[in-house]
């Protein structure tokens, strides 16, 4: 990890400020969108079974990429630390970016006594690329098992629309 | 790169002929851009050697930007990286019902276009004359591959638009509109002695109304705003473009909502 870049956990202060980030990586993010997203992840289910979302902000603090967490039971490996909505922006030095987001998430695994670690690639809307994969290559991971993907047709507006299911005006960046 | 002609609304030929942007190639037998640059000191181009800044000029064409004039527009491909050696930007997005929303300012010693997907994802244009180095992003991209601590240095450092985006959310995080515009001020002193300039009086390069749409506001209350702290004696208007701090820790105060 480069030394100006310290790993911090997003809190209700800082969840607005991560807004451009995610943004930049999902353009079409509103505020109120990502609040409501992450604030439940914000909140921890249990001492025992942490959960949140960690950053990495360089020394002037700003947020330069983030990952949701969360440490689940898991019926092979007993309790798994789960990385997902990794979105680190794409500029130079991603690669450094890339290790220290994997750097971070791999002590906080082990700090949660977990015995292995999920990342989640989305691709898509989100960009993983080729970057990531090799970063995770790099430190040890590999492809495992399969995850299928199937958009829901919309019925009734309450499903598959790719939104919540709530019908706002569009007013502004900062809004709807 | 185009000319800045399209905000020229009446403009004759002269006049959009000296609004165009201008390229400047440098050649090598030449002075270095990097000689003359004020911003050097504070932007990432500082712990350069002799050599990392020889061939960072050879890729650099410097270009001149009239006020109001575009750098590049939302959508267009992000082909190039900019930093700001003089002047500052504007960074916005155009909303759907064709308004704009300023995200950012970016000034000498930022980044601008350094992060990035296929297309710049918002609009930058001058708000004063403006002098930027423009790097073809690929080239500039391999070239840091090889000059490590540079790259290092632009993720310490995270002046560019998305930092300036970070800047914004927290203004709008606070409540009233006094605790907003005071803390722009501040922002605007802190940016500017980080860059190695005076930080008061303060340089308002932008319009009250960039400072409205920047902060969430109407232009009538940032000019109210203006005028109640000048009543109070927190600051002072020298023209309109110049501020000066007269009590700075109320200021502060004021800026962290007590």
């Amino acid at each position: 990890m480069v030394d100006t870049l310290t790993a911090r956990f997003l809190d209700r202060r800082s969840t607005d400020k991560a807004y451009p980030l995610v943004r930049n990586i999902v353009p079409d993010m509103t505020v109120a969108r990502w609040t409501q997203f992450v604030r439940p992840h914000l909140v921890p289910r249990s001492p025992d079974w942490p959960r949140g979302v960690m950053t990495i902000q360089n020394a002037a603090g700003y947020i330069l990429s983030l990952f949701a967490f969360e440490v689940r039971a898991d019926l092979h490996e007993s309790r798994i630390f789960y990385m997902d909505h990794i979105m680190i922006p794409n500029l130079p030095g991603r690669e450094t970016l890339w290790a220290s987001t994997i750097d971070a998430a791999e002590r906080l695994a082990e700090m949660s006594g977990c015995r292995a670690i999920w990342a989640e690639l989305r691709g898509g809307a989100e960009h993983s690329d080729r970057d990531l994969v090799t970063s995770l290559e790099r430190s040890g991971y590999v492809p495992a098992g399969v995850r299928a993907f199937k958009r829901l047709e919309a019925r009734s507006g309450r499903a598959g629309d790719g939104s919540d299911g709530v019908k706002r005006a569009p007013r502004g960046l900062y809004d709807a | 790169m185009h000319s800045s002609t399209r905000q020229t609304d009446t403009g004759d030929a002269v006049s959009r002929f000296s609004l165009a942007v201008r390229a400047d190639a440098h050649p090598l037998h030449l002075v270095s851009p990097c000689d003359t640059c004020r911003a050097r000191e504070f932007s990432a181009c500082a712990p350069l050697t002799g050599e990392e800044q020889r061939r960072l000029a050879a890729i650099t064409r410097t270009i001149n930007v009239e006020p109001h004039g575009s750098i590049f527009d939302e959508g267009e491909p992000a082909e190039y990286v900019y930093t700001i050696t003089e002047g500052t930007v504007k960074v916005y997005k155009l909303l759907g019902d064709g308004r704009r929303q300023i995200t950012g300012f970016l000034f000498a010693g930022d980044f601008l276009g350094l992060i990035h997907n296929e297309a710049y994802a918002y609009s930058a244009e001058a708000l004063v004359p403006t002098r930027l180095c423009r790097f073809p992003r690929r080239t500039l991209e391999a070239l840091l591959v090889e000059i490590s601590h540079l790259e290092q240095r632009l993720l310490a450092m995270a002046s560019h638009e998305l930092a300036a985006a970070q800047d914004q959310m927290v203004l709008l995080g606070r409540k009233s509109a006094r605790e907003r515009v005071v803390s722009f001020i501040l922002m605007l002193s802190n940016s500017a002695v980080r860059h190695g300039r005076p930080g008061d009086p303060v340089f308002l390069a932008m319009t009250r109304s960039d400072v409205a749409d920047y902060l969430g506001l109407t232009t009538e209350t940032v000019s109210r705003t203006f005028t109640s702290l000048k009543k109070q004696g927190l600051i002072e208007l020298l023209d309109e473009k110049r501020i000066r701090l007269c009590k700075m820790s109320v200021l502060r105060e004021i800026a962290e909502g007590f």
